[in-house]
């Protein structure tokens, strides 16, 4: 491993989250809370760990595709264990496993908290979680890139070892470039969801927490109760609408931004998408009005929300689905395997993998009749090629394999299985609430340490796609 | 007149053309990189070779660029064909015709044409030979299918059987027992030798018919010949190069037919498979029977053997006829193979080179020549005449008129109209006239056309 490179590149990144700690003691100084101090301490140390290991490690030689999987994989745990820092220098939260799983759930845009009740955090601290969920969401590395000519050729590398999906595109030559459109793209859109949100009666603090939340599918509110809590449909609606964009692969944004709005409708995975979301819609309002849970039109707004918050892998909540029937949480467990488009800033196994590996399970049953038929597996026309079919295979193997044995794992600290489950499912796909003792309405704090640990891990493991966590553990990668 | 032809490339269609235009006393000078090549075109045609790359300019002007009326290049590469015209196009030669096989080239039309690069005809010639076997698909009954007049009239060849009403009758008294059966025997392949028919000949058993009817009569045709055009559902094509893929290519959206293509090469097969949505293509060898079986052979109404080699296209050819293949159809390059295809049994037989030539004569030949056609394995042509006011043709009614020995009248269309002509038909001025010629004859016919 190229230690001077690695070390220099991790040095920004460090560095780059201590500067965003300016913008929560902005806040913290507006409300004049008690986390001004803790805020300010924390940036300063991060922005000097940061400056340090950028001037000691000087750069020599190139980054190898190895070095980019160490780069992006340690760039997330530095970041969480420095983003952690002002939870912890504050007193809120006064075990550093709970600061960092708070950190790491932001980063990842997972939106699970150790928090009973949100409202006890001051401002400073909350606008500080959320940006987590922001800065996480389009990718920590994607926004180095955009900003720094950091490192010329291994960009690109670093860039489809971050972006979520089988087989990243860059949408213009150069990586930077690239880096600096969608990072553009997202910033638009948060922009207007936060005004419409303002227009919405909600105040800027919460306004910005509600969109970072959105946006990059995180789920951290500023209110225990989610979205429910402002108690207004068209705050729902702007939401729902926010939480689909950013389910939605935003290269897709951009073309339609540059005059080519058809080229939504062309994605056969954004059709895949939608339909998912329609039918999971009617399934959820129809078995919640049988249950007699909600009548008519609660029953469809609820659903909805539900629906697009789970399949977003975003984990806002307008209603307590922890006490639906049992058949409709299933039916929302069902979606979190699912998750957004790729290209997006949803989590989970993502449209375009289920696409995929569906339409190979047909072409299997084909090729019973016919063995040496060569049938391709199409997406938007195109044939896929069989080593991306082939990983896929592997990277659905690996998530359950994953999830399977964390599930056994926080079964044997002692949890029951609905949660155990729920909560390795609701990490690894960065969803944030699950079922059971992690419900919408309840939190993560009576999670024992260790089991914060794992989930930690599943949240990273499931926000850099399985593998590019994976590949550390192997003999290969440290030979 | 004679043309000033500069002739790019001494393959299978270079020699070809060679041979007929020096024939025709058109003036050629002939460009080919390859030495042992140039000399063996140098010993056996009327032709003048010059040794040498397509780019360089002084073997160009060497070969009389400058006084050309024609650039014909049919190197191997695409590239070279394309740079050869552009250069022509430079020194004013009115008309440059190459070969194009990719077919890329022709997929983004209206961003650019290939008359960007000066050329005047571009032919595909595995695209022209598939359209071939998409007409040889749709006509099973026949040997070949060849279109003249705006597709209104066609030339089938049938291979009559003992089962043929026909058989041991005279060409008279068949027309005069079918009195509404309109159509023209134009010649008859009996073995190797090819007859121009009169009255009194008599079809025998085995005999390949060469028959001219307007296109909405030919089923008529086919059915007094105690044949029919069954249609052909279950396709299977072996080999996914240049014909068998540009095939493929114009069937696919066919939504009755069931095609398979099997292609030996992994990364071929991969790439075809992206390509086509409707077929389904197999990743095997075609001479494997276990495999034919599995794709259920025994079911299949065509087999289109579009491999490389030739000799495997016609002995799975006759493998698949021998186990009950409605129609089997061989890519034969070796234009010595032809005239074996139908006595042994391989229903039709397409020759890229052939039809290549074809394409490109019909364009030389001179304005009153509409179009023009050699048969596979036949030794005549098939040309469509344009009648002029003062051709000799239109003077006297056909019967009064001397035609040459070995050519005969097929069929004439006059606007929509198709007439099969009789002695008392007269031809009139911008008639369209198709006459089947030995070649011997030919220079006669063209004196009764010419203006």
């Amino acid at each position: 491993m190229n230690i001077r490179i690695v070390g220099r590149v991790l040095g920004f990144i460090v560095f780059f989250v201590g500067l965003f700690m300016a913008f929560p003691a902005l806040f913290a100084w507006y409300y004049g809370g008690d986390d001004l101090q803790a805020i300010l301490l924390s940036a300063g140390l991060t922005v000097a760990v940061g400056g340090a290991m950028v001037l000691v490690f000087r750069p020599k030689g190139e980054l190898l595709v190895r070095d980019s999987f160490a780069v992006v994989a340690l760039g997330w745990v530095l970041a969480s264990a420095f983003g952690a820092l002002p939870f912890y220098l504050s007193g809120d939260m006064p075990v550093f496993t709970d600061a960092f799983f708070e950190s790491m759930s932001g980063f990842t845009t997972t939106g699970a908290s150790v928090l009973a009740r949100v409202e006890d955090l001051p401002h400073g601290l909350l606008f500080w979680r959320s940006l987590t969920h922001w800065l996480g969401g389009m990718g920590i590395i994607v926004l180095s890139l955009a900003i720094l000519p950091m490192i010329g050729v291994g960009g690109t590398q670093l860039y489809k070892v971050e972006m979520p999906g089988p087989t990243p595109d860059k949408i213009t030559p150069r990586v930077q470039q690239t880096a600096k459109t969608l990072w553009g793209v997202y910033l638009l859109l948060s922009a207007i969801e936060t005004l419409l949100l303002l227009a919405g009666g909600l105040n800027l603090h919460e306004a910005l927490c509600q969109t970072f939340g959105t946006m990059a599918t995180g789920g951290f509110s500023t209110r225990t109760a989610s979205i429910a809590g402002f108690n207004s449909v068209f705050v729902e609606a702007v939401v729902i609408v926010f939480m689909l964009l950013a389910g939605t692969n935003f290269t897709l944004h951009y073309h339609s931004l540059r005059g080519k709005p058809s080229s939504y409708w062309k994605s056969e995975e954004f059709r895949f998408y939608l339909g998912i979301v329609a039918v999971f819609t009617a399934l959820l309002a129809v078995n919640n009005l049988l249950a007699g849970t909600y009548k008519a039109g609660e029953a469809l707004r609820h659903s909805v929300f539900q629906t697009v918050s789970i399949t977003t892998t975003t984990g806002f909540a307008t209603a307590d689905f922890g006490s639906w029937s049992s058949s409709a949480q299933l039916i929302l467990l069902f979606l979190m395997f699912i998750g957004g488009c790729a290209g997006s800033t949803g989590g989970s196994i993502k449209v375009l993998r289920a696409v995929i590996i569906l339409k190979q399970g047909l072409v299997e049953l084909r090729k019973l009749l016919h063995p040496r038929a060569v049938i391709p597996v199409r997406i938007d026309g195109k044939g896929v090629p069989p080593g991306v079919v082939i990983n896929i295979l592997g990277f659905m193997f690996l998530y359950v394999g994953l999830l399977m044995l964390s599930t056994l794992a926080m079964t044997l600290m002692g949890l029951d299985l609905v949660t155990a489950f729920s909560s390795v499912a609701a990490s690894i796909g960065n969803i944030g609430p699950g079922l059971g003792g992690v419900g919408p309405m309840e939190h993560y704090g009576h999670i024992p340490l260790a089991g914060k640990w794992l989930l930690s891990f599943c949240m990273l493991a499931g926000r850099l796609e399985i593998y590019t966590v994976l590949v550390l553990f192997t003999r290969d990668f440290w030979k | 007149m004679s043309l000033n032809i500069v002739l790019f490339g001494l393959g299978q269609v270079g020699s070809h053309l060679a041979q007929v235009l020096s024939r025709e006393s058109h003036n050629i000078v002939a460009i080919d990189s390859n030495p042992a090549k140039c000399r063996e075109a140098d010993e056996c045609l009327d032709i003048k070779v010059l040794p040498g790359q397509a780019s360089d300019r002084r073997v160009l002007e060497q070969a009389g660029i400058e006084n050309a009326d024609m650039m014909i290049a049919v190197t191997g590469n695409d590239e070279t064909n394309v740079l050869a015209c552009a250069m022509a196009a430079r020194y004013g030669v009115k008309q440059k015709i190459a070969r194009i096989r990719n077919p890329e080239y022709f997929d983004n039309p209206p961003r650019f044409t290939l008359a960007d690069w000066g050329i005047d005809l571009a032919i595909q010639p595995e695209l022209e030979t598939a359209k071939e076997i998409v007409l040889l698909v749709k006509r099973s009954a026949a040997t070949d299918v060849l279109e003249f007049a705006g597709n209104r009239v066609q030339l089938i060849g049938v291979r009559i059987d003992a089962t043929c009403p026909l058989v041991h009758k005279t060409l008279e008294s068949v027309s005069r027992e079918y009195p509404d059966k309109v159509f023209r025997v134009v010649a008859i392949l009996r073995g190797a030798a090819t007859i121009i028919p009169v009255g009194t000949d008599i079809f025998q058993n085995r005999d390949q018919l060469f028959v001219i009817a307007a296109a909405d009569d030919i089923p008529g045709v086919i059915a007094l010949l105690g044949k029919s055009d069954e249609k052909l559902e279950q396709i299977m094509i072996l080999g996914g190069g240049r014909v068998g893929r540009a095939t493929a290519r114009l069937l696919d959206d066919e939504k009755d037919l069931a095609i398979k293509l099997i292609d030996a090469d992994a990364e071929r097969a991969q790439a075809l498979a992206d390509e086509l949505h409707r077929t389904l293509v197999i990743h095997g060898d075609g001479r494997d029977f276990n495999l034919l079986a599995t794709e259920g052979i025994l079911e299949t109404d065509a087999l289109i053997s579009a491999t490389d080699d030739e000799e495997t296209n016609i002995l799975t050819s006759l493998l698949a006829k021998h186990l009950g293949v409605t129609k089997t159809i061989a890519l034969v390059n070796r234009r010595e193979y032809l005239p074996l295809m139908a006595p042994i049994g391989v229903n039709a037989a397409v020759n890229t080179n052939l039809i290549t030539s074809n394409a490109i004569l019909r364009l030389i030949r001179r304005g009153d020549v509409v179009s023009l056609a050699t048969l596979s394995g036949l030794d005549a042509q098939a040309v469509e005449y344009l009648a002029h006011a003062n051709s000799r043709i239109i003077r006297k009614p056909l019967s009064k008129i001397d035609f040459p020995k070995g050519a005969m009248l097929g069929a004439v269309t006059r606007g929509e109209e198709v007439i099969i002509p009789v002695g008392d038909t007269r031809v009139r001025p911008e008639d369209h006239v198709i006459v089947f010629s030995l070649p011997q004859a030919l220079p006669g016919v063209d004196k009764l056309f010419a203006s």
